[in-house]
């Protein structure tokens, strides 16, 4: 996290969103939300994305306020020195969770699917140790790579998403919100969790070149997300029907297994998914990683030049938190442990302190 | 000079670790599956057959087969196909088997049985008769005895589900009588069985008798919301396979054989019809057969609740051409006229066989084939609520009224 000059432009804070958003929540929302709503899922998405973009605004404000500082830093100023670091901490602790857990089942998956013979704990550390030289060498290339991944990334979902709508059987997705409006409404929170990705603008923001048009990409790349994972999920339902989906532990990659390709040559198209989403999950990890690195700066006044020492020594943190569970059906369930955590962060604590920032500098300024 | 020393370490540390040996495997080391057969044991499939001169008798055969299990007793017998790599290049396409199992000097492909009782188990004891590593990812067809069938086909689907090996798109074929029998045969035009049977389906779009959703997927799919489904009957001589015609599951159990015309009626109701012939006898000439080619067909099902009395109101609506007559001595142009009775007549004959597909399934078999609890529960999720519990009985006694809307586009070249 080397200090430099380069800035990132508004164009990125779409390219930064998106991919900080799509995460590796892309493998198995779809059987998430559909376990609760049924096959209503894609609507409870929906809602669950329109809730991030009002906490995503809420986001945009707190950072426009105080446009040279990130969001820790923000945090200090406006909860004072004691709440302030409570709330960081909390922070820290979610984002280090989601950055384990990640890697945990990413690498899960792809054991599963592509490696089935490299050790678990490899596939864990060096994408860890890859993704740690990104957030050691700053914002400003994190930008750079996110620029090269966000179109592959883009391709390859949309393709996904396209061919499997031939397969589709839209009867699957009738009837459409028949007395499930309650099951819907449980789903809108745990879809609003696929979303965490969005506070990236709290950290990025102080390092762009701002305009007018900023926000406009930043929505964008709210919006970007939140379309595709609606799309994937009721392609994924059309496709499956929901008590075959419920089965499904990775049902995105199942998808791929369901695409049928005429020729031979694209007999397998799952390959080319697999070796995509691997950098879908990478840029997810950069950003959180970035994001718990900052933190953990801010909250305990770490000297710029020690930050090496935060970078590299997160790897075995993370490492060991995800190794701590063995039990694969008990790794899948601890995203939906650590969601409440992400719920009242980003729905209360968030709003609340952009509010309060906006009071005070109102006061401030009349004063 | 320790800094230089430390980044040499660590690239060599790097380049030996990233250089991606971890999974690697030689292709030529690689067994590709291309088909699996599973039958019943006992008996092994080879009992069945006569053995040929010079070939190992089946009894010896049938020690390599066995396996020691941990638990119950085998009951399976899967056969697997792999292709012979050496030989592929060589030969000449259809083989040149002339045993009596059409496996000879010049077969392509080795048929490996295996007895068992679960499929990862018989799957590993494979390797020890074989150099090869077995590899599934390129798995073409799976081929169930009816005997396995009748059982149930979730018995023995699992594996074929859950590895990750295994994809969704492999087609699933129901044999009358042995199933590793399909796997014998050495087709004219193509080296491997398993290629040639995943390849027919494709024809669906020309003859409407054949079942084309025939998908691991959608069978399982189909397994796990509860409905009933048909898949296609696979047909063999020493060297011709055939695939026509159908078996309906019921709760995953195959309770009977669907001939040619019920397939086409079923395709009909599901609004699977892609293409095929229909023929009925001329009204005008005696003796005369009208053929038509069926080019689009499209189906609405709708379920009608009157008086709290379900029933389903299929509508076909058929567009073809005019294909060909026989036995018609005429000369004559074709009037419209005679169109209109032809419409008609290729209306009442789709509804015929319709009906009689719908009762036959209703009233022997008890089989949701054509999915009208689903279109129900889609529709009508207020009533379908209701009769959830009871719909095995319902289905059965249900009202169906057919009505088929044919008309006739183009009559060929000649008038």
């Amino acid at each position: 996290m080397k200090t430099n000059t380069d800035r990132l432009n508004p164009i990125q804070a779409m390219t930064l969103t998106t991919t900080s958003i799509l995460s590796v929540e892309i493998l198995r929302s779809q059987q998430t939300i559909a376990q609760i709503a049924g096959q209503d899922a894609w609507i409870s998405i929906a809602l669950g994305g329109f809730l991030s973009l009002a906490s995503g605004m809420a986001c945009y404000l707190l950072a426009s306020l105080y446009p040279d500082k990130d969001f820790p830093e923000i945090n200090l100023d406006v909860a004072g020195k004691f709440i302030g670091r409570l709330l960081l901490l909390a922070f820290s602790v979610y984002m280090i969770l989601y950055v384990s857990l990640s890697l945990k089942i990413f690498a899960q998956a792809l054991k599963m699917f592509l490696l089935d013979r490299t050790p678990i704990q490899s596939l864990v550390l060096f994408m860890a140790i890859v993704a740690g030289y990104a957030v050691f060498k700053g914002l400003y290339t994190i930008g750079g790579v996110v620029d090269i991944i966000f179109p592959f990334v883009m391709i390859t979902i949309i393709a996904i998403i396209l061919l499997s709508i031939p397969k589709t059987n839209p009867i699957y997705l009738k009837p459409v919100m028949f007395d499930n409006t309650k099951d819907i409404l449980k789903g809108v929170l745990p879809s609003f969790q696929n979303f965490t990705g969005f506070s990236f603008i709290l950290y990025f923001f102080s390092h762009s070149d701002n305009t007018r048009s900023s926000i406009f990409w930043y929505m964008a790349g709210i919006l970007i997300p939140m379309v595709l994972y609606i799309s994937l999920t009721a392609v994924s339902i059309g496709v499956f029907g929901v008590k075959d989906l419920l089965t499904l532990i990775f049902p995105t990659l199942t998808l791929l297994k369901e695409i049928e390709f005429p020729g031979t040559f694209l007999e397998r198209l799952e390959a080319f998914g697999a070796v995509l989403w691997i950098v879908i999950v990478f840029a997810s990890v950069v950003s959180f990683y970035y994001m718990s690195t900052r933190n953990l700066v801010v909250l305990f006044s770490i000297k710029s030049k020690y930050l090496k020492y935060v970078v590299w020594g997160l790897i075995p943190v993370f490492y060991f938190i995800a190794m701590y569970q063995e039990s694969g059906i008990l790794v899948l369930e601890y995203p939906q442990r650590v969601s409440p955590l992400q719920t009242i962060l980003g729905l209360l604590v968030i709003p609340t302190l952009a509010i309060t920032a906006f009071f005070k500098k109102r006061k401030g300024r009349s004063q | 000079m320790k800094r230089k020393l430390l980044s040499i370490l660590i690239f060599f540390v790097i380049a030996s670790v990233l250089s991606g040996c971890w999974d690697r495997k030689e292709i030529e080391t690689r067994g590709f599956v291309l088909g699996i057969a599973i039958d019943k044991y006992p008996p092994t499939p080879q009992a069945e057959e006569k053995g040929a001169p010079g070939e190992t008798p089946p009894k010896e055969e049938e020690k390599l087969e066995e396996m020691e299990v941990h638990t119950g007793k085998d009951q399976y017998a899967m056969t697997v196909q792999i292709p012979i790599a050496k030989k592929t290049g060589v030969s000449s396409t259809g083989g040149s088997g002339g045993t009596s199992d059409g496996r000879g000097e010049g077969a392509n492909s080795w048929e490996i049985t295996q007895i068992g009782n679960s499929f990862m188990s018989m799957n590993r004891e494979m390797q020890s008769r074989t150099d090869l590593s077995l590899y599934y990812e390129h798995l073409q067809v799976i081929i169930l005895s009816d005997r396995i069938a009748r059982e149930g086909i979730e018995n023995v689907i699992d594996f074929f589900v859950r590895d990750p090996e295994m994809r969704r798109v492999v087609k699933v074929f129901i044999s009358e009588g042995q199933a590793k029998s399909i796997l014998d045969v050495t087709p004219k035009i193509q080296d491997y069985s398993s290629v040639y049977l995943n390849k027919i389906p494709m024809n669906a779009t020309k003859n409407s008798r054949m079942i084309s959703k025939t998908d691991l997927g959608e069978v399982i799919k189909s397994i796990h919301a509860g409905l009933d489904f048909v898949l296609p009957k696979v047909i063999a001589t020493v060297d011709e396979i055939k695939t026509s015609g159908g078996a309906a599951f019921k709760n995953g159990r195959m309770v009977g054989w669907v001939s040619e015309l019920e397939v086409e009626a079923i395709k009909f109701i599901q609004n699977d019809y892609s293409g095929g012939v229909i023929s009925i006898p001329s009204p005008e000439h005696e003796g005369g057969i009208v053929v038509m080619e069926v080019t689009s067909a499209q189906t609405k099902v709708k379920p009608v609740i009157q008086n709290n009395e379900l029933s389903f109101d299929i509508n076909i609506a058929v567009k073809g051409n005019y294909a060909e007559n026989i036995n018609m001595h005429t000369h004559a142009k074709l009037s419209q006229e005679l169109i209109n009775k032809l419409e008609k007549g290729y209306g009442k004959e789709i509804e015929r066989i319709c009906k009689q597909t719908v009762s036959k399934m209703q009233e022997e078999y008890g089989a949701d084939v054509f999915r009208f609890g689903q279109i129900l529960a889609a529709n009508e999720p207020a009533y379908w609520r209701k009769i959830e519990g009871k719909w095995d009985s319902v289905y059965p006694i249900v009202g169906v009224n057919i009505k088929a809307d044919v008309s006739i586009r183009l009559l060929g070249i000649v008038q």
